[in-house]
């Protein structure tokens, strides 16, 4: 088996010339930043020099920046006002308000422009909004052209509640200096017209952004440890008791950088021939029908920045980026930084925690994840998976996270659920003999009362944070396990591949995904997303009946004049008899199929007979007019025996045997379905489960009382 | 005087069967008459769903969370019924307690079952007094023993860079709060003792000896009860081994009865810890589960002289 998959993957080598994956991205924007840190003022004092490039064929006549750490000004920002001024649970402390201040920026002639500059708020009506600054150009940037501005800034960092900041001599500096929104020409992610799309810091969203290369200068105390994005390629002791760090870093949207004299430096490197074997590459390949060299890996220097608390950790966080580097790299493309920073949030600052920057992310851990009984929880892996993923689904395939999260929370949950899987097996948690899986917990936050969003909402337009988080990542999850179930591993497989080839340094928009499935899967799938990612509504079918009895003999008065015979009770039962005892005594089934959600997606019916004779239908609801289940190209050759009425299906059936149970979705297929305990239903019920458990209710009830006294 | 107690504990269980066995239908009667309407409609609810089948084998959250969903009634009905079964205990656990207790200390030929109604009955007001006011107390102690390091945690978790330190006050504040409360619980079962001992009407006069007897002997209290915990805590495990080693099916049955077991045992030890405080109480009196001593009756006061 592996020698054919050996071959086979070979053979698709041969076929295969030009690697899809892009090597840089087009650089849009560029930063050259000095900034110092005041450590005991929690300030920093900045100079960036940004060279921005039009590409567009219209010139541009204003800039729109964004100034994140202004959402930590007051409790008037729009992130604050979302938020509840508390995220996570943790709030902010009355001393610990942040902001940025630009206090110039001059052009290459030395005009200064930032007095002509004006607070936006795009997204809604709050003037007291201070994360988007508009800077309007004396002359406009020509198509093609280029523009450098020198932008001089101060900022007061937030003391962490949420993301960024500062506790005690902890820094995690994120969104800190100012940075240029997206311009979109014409026809990006569907737009109509050109212009800037700059959003406010919002207390769900927070990135989109051009590419570009960043050198960055941070000077702080000697004796903080720093961990940054990028590669270090400098660091310089300074007469005033300073150190200055540089790093730099192509081909990504954002900096950012953390410090702390605190810090145990851990590092691995992940080694593309010894952390995969050829027959991962081989079988990868094989299932992606691409060529060795094309899935092939690069070797990536791993750091990871604990606190000393949780050294006992370190083995896990390292096991966790190698499989993330490993598995991410083999399935959407190899990882093409050289380095990965990944930091461990101080106790106090777990606000910043969760976190992802380019080739710099943040994870989260506890001391009580140290040993038994709670080491066998995986949340600091998930959450090591789940932010790397990010590098893949925000920071490489840029797409808009304000206006389509599930672009990036959404793949990235599909994602970092394939990869905990394959690498630690079903279960995130285990203890206390309890168990929970990483899909089951997706499940669990699926319900009927999640059908009033459609997944592709802007961020802050979802009906609750938790129907934001939900559809976002939850449902998106789901989703592709349902495609990945009806259209085939494989099919979906390459499809993700493909959009991530296709976009990597690019920004996509959702419609850009769905063509990329229907050009992989060979038919038109845009049904399947319209139902599951651009309307509301959830998916739930149910067995609500199921009968099944012995067909009586006719008994009555038959036939007319002289020809009428009768045929009494008696005589119809004998006949029964006798038919029973030939074995020949037919029975009748009833089966009730309901769809009680929105969603309508092909699924097939087994029904289970005495014996263990089983018998499976395909339901296809033919009759439902626009994005009905054959339009979504799923299941063509499914045929339907009767035509469902409204939402139900009743089937009557003739069988030599007994129907036992009728289990819809059999395979399981359909990970959106609500409710699954709904999906079988057997003709005698079974006391078994409720015995069992009725016996430790009432176990569990005498406890109680003796706890009160009896 | 631990080792003593607790084996003078074990010995009152020992020679007073028909009082364990008694607990024991008192605690399953109470318990039944909530479970089985709990446990039919969990029946109704899901033996005919061949997808709940896996919870004969083991808990399942997905199968608990569409449960939930599809009888939204059955599961927060199953919660009230525990609720309101423990509501039912705290006035029935008064009642076994004061029968217990008269079983254990009276020394008189009468019938167990009449001994055991008449200590029920007579001492029911006067617990019932006990505990309103002990629980007054419990309250006022655990929040002096617990609430400064609950702040102290909730600062530490705030502003402090070591979870360990945070972590540590938090389990001291658990601790100090749990060790109040079994102080408190302890008192409570000595002013039982002396109520039904002295046969006292005065609920705080018997609070207050009570506190006194506890603050004097602390280590002697908690090490009779922690000694009833390990039993109790070993018993729980043997169980929890052999329950989890039987399948789901027809030996059901073998589980069921291992549970009853189990709470047999415990109602055992639940009157071995009765028993030991019992030996800890240091009132003249007659040994537990002795025979009764006749009872002195006080010479009747002489009538007053007439004017």
């Amino acid at each position: 088996m592996r020698a054919l998959l050996l071959t086979s993957a070979l053979a698709v080598a041969e076929l295969s010339s030009a690697d899809p994956l892009p090597a840089h991205a087009r650089a849009v924007a560029d930063y050259d930043i000095h900034v110092r840190l005041d450590a005991e003022a929690k300030t920093l004092a900045g100079q960036e020099r940004i060279t921005w490039r039009n590409t567009g064929s219209e010139p541009v006549t204003e800039l729109w920046f964004h100034l994140y750490l202004n959402a930590f000004q007051n409790s008037e920002s729009t992130f604050f006002k979302e938020s509840g001024g508390q995220l996570r649970g943790d709030r902010m402390p009355d001393e610990g308000w942040g902001f940025v201040e630009v206090k110039s920026a001059r052009r290459a002639d030395g005009v200064d422009l930032a007095p002509g500059g004006s607070f936006e708020h795009p997204d809604d009506d709050n003037a007291a909004d201070r994360t988007v600054w508009r800077l309007p150009l004396p002359a406009p940037v020509p198509a093609g052209g280029e523009l450098v501005l020198d932008v001089e800034f101060e900022a007061k960092l937030p003391r962490v509640f949420a993301r960024t900041g500062y506790f005690r001599d902890y820094f995690l500096v994120g969104q800190w200096f100012p940075k240029l929104g997206v311009y979109e020409p014409a026809g990006t992610r569907g737009r109509a017209g050109s212009g800037w799309n700059c959003h406010q810091f919002h207390a769900n969203s927070e990135f989109y952004a051009d590419f570009g290369r960043y050198r960055v200068e941070i000077t702080l105390p000697q004796r903080f440890v720093v961990g940054a994005t990028g590669r270090r390629s400098e660091r310089r002791e300074n007469p005033d008791g300073t150190a200055t760090h540089v790093y730099e870093q192509a081909d990504v949207i954002d900096f950012a950088w953390t410090a702390s004299p605190r810090f145990l430096e851990v590092g691995t490197r992940f080694s593309a021939d010894g952390d995969v074997t050829p027959q991962e590459y081989a079988e990868v390949a094989a299932q992606l029908g691409r060529s060795l060299d094309e899935v092939r890996l690069s070797d990536v220097d791993v750091t990871v920045l604990l606190q000393p608390e949780h050294r006992a950790q370190s083995e896990r966080h390292l096991r966790a980026a190698k499989a993330a580097i490993k598995w991410f790299g083999l399935w959407y493309g190899r990882y093409p930084y050289p380095t990965l920073t990944i930091v461990d949030p101080a106790f106090g600052a777990r606000g910043s925690g969760g976190m992802e920057y380019p080739t710099f992310i943040t994870a989260g851990t506890s001391v009580l994840f140290n040993r038994w009984p709670f080491d066998r929880m995986l949340l600091p892996e998930g959450v090591i998976v789940h932010e790397f993923g990010h590098q893949y689904w925000q920071s490489m395939v840029a797409s808009n996270e304000f206006e389509e999260s599930w672009l990036d929370e959404g793949f990235n949950s599909y994602s970092t659920g394939r990869v905990m899987q394959l690498v630690y097996g079903p279960w995130m948690l285990q203890a206390f003999g309890l168990r929970l899986g990483g899909l089951e917990a997706a499940q669990l936050s699926n319900s009927v009362e999640r059908m009033f969003d459609r997944v592709r909402t802007p961020a802050w337009g979802f009906s609750s944070s938790g129907n934001y988080g939900f559809n976002s990542y939850a449902r998106t999850e789901l989703t592709l396990r349902t495609l990945e179930a009806l259209a085939g591993p494989q099919t979906v497989a390459r499809a993700m591949r493909t959009y991530h080839e296709r976009f990597r340094f690019g920004h996509p928009s959702s419609d850009d995904f769905y063509a990329v499935v229907s050009e992989v899967a060979g038919r038109d799938m845009s049904g399947f997303f319209a139902q599951t990612i651009e309307r509301p509504g959830i998916l739930d079918y149910e067995v609500s009946l199921v009968r099944s009895e012995q067909v009586d003999e006719p008994r009555g008065v038959f036939g007319a004049g002289a020809a009428r015979t009768g045929v009494t009770k008696k005589q119809a039962r004998e006949k029964e008899r006798q038919a029973e005892a030939a074995g020949e005594r037919p029975w009748r089934s009833t089966v009730m199929v309901r769809r009680r959600g929105e969603v309508a997606l092909p699924v097939s019916l087994r029904l289970e007979y005495e014996g263990g004779a089983r018998q499976t239908l395909a339901l296809v609801e033919r009759e439902r007019e626009g994005a009905s289940v054959e339009q979504a190209g799923i299941l063509a050759d499914a045929r339907a025996s009767e035509p469902w009425r409204g939402r139900f299906k009743r089937l009557e059936l003739t069988s030599e045997r007994r129907l036992v149970s009728a289990t819809v979705d059999p395979e399981e297929h359909l990970k959106l379905d609500v409710n699954r305990l709904n999906n079988a239903r057997r003709v005698t019920p079974d006391g078994r489960a409720s015995a069992r458990w009725g016996s430790r209710f009432v176990f569990w009830l005498q406890q109680i009382l003796a706890l009160s006294g009896v | 005087m631990i080792a003593q107690a607790t084996a003078q504990g074990l010995e009152a269980a020992r020679r007073n069967k028909r009082l364990c066995v008694t607990l024991w239908l008192f605690n399953l009667a109470l318990a039944l008459a909530a479970a089985v309407p709990g446990w039919r409609a969990l029946r109704d609810a899901i033996g005919p769903l061949p997808l709940a089948d896996s919870l004969a084998e083991s808990f399942s959250f997905g199968v608990l969370a569409d449960l939930a969903e599809l009888r939204p009634g059955l599961v927060g009905g199953l919660g009230d019924a525990a609720a309101a079964v423990f509501a039912l205990g705290l006035f029935v656990g008064l009642v076994a307690t004061g029968g217990s207790l008269e079983v254990l200390t009276s020394g008189d030929d009468r019938p167990f079952a009449h001994r055991f109604g008449r200590g029920a009955f007579r001492f029911f007001a006067r617990f019932l007094r006990l505990g309103a006011v002990t629980l007054v107390l419990a309250v006022i102690l655990a929040l002096v023993a617990a609430g400064p390091l609950v702040a102290l945690s909730r600062y530490l978790r705030r502003e402090s860079g070591s979870e360990w330190l945070a972590l540590a006050v938090l389990l001291a504040a658990l601790l100090a709060g749990g060790l109040a409360l079994l102080l408190v619980l302890l008192v409570q079962d000595a002013a039982r003792v002396l109520i039904v001992r002295g046969d006292l009407r005065r609920v705080r006069q018997a609070l207050g000896a009570a506190i006194a007897l506890v603050w004097r002997h602390p280590a002697r209290w908690l090490g009779a009860w922690a000694w009833n915990a390990l039993m109790l805590g070993l018993a729980f495990v043997a169980y929890l081994a052999l329950a989890n080693a039987v399948p789901a099916g027809p030996l059901l049955v073998v589980l069921v009865l291992l549970q009853q077991l189990f709470v047999l045992v415990r109602c055992g030890l639940r009157v071995a810890l009765l028993g030991a405080e019992i030996a800890l109480v240091p009132v003249p009196g007659p040994p537990v589960g002795s025979r009764p001593q006749p009872a002195v009756e006080p010479p009747p006061e002489p009538l007053p002289e007439p004017a």
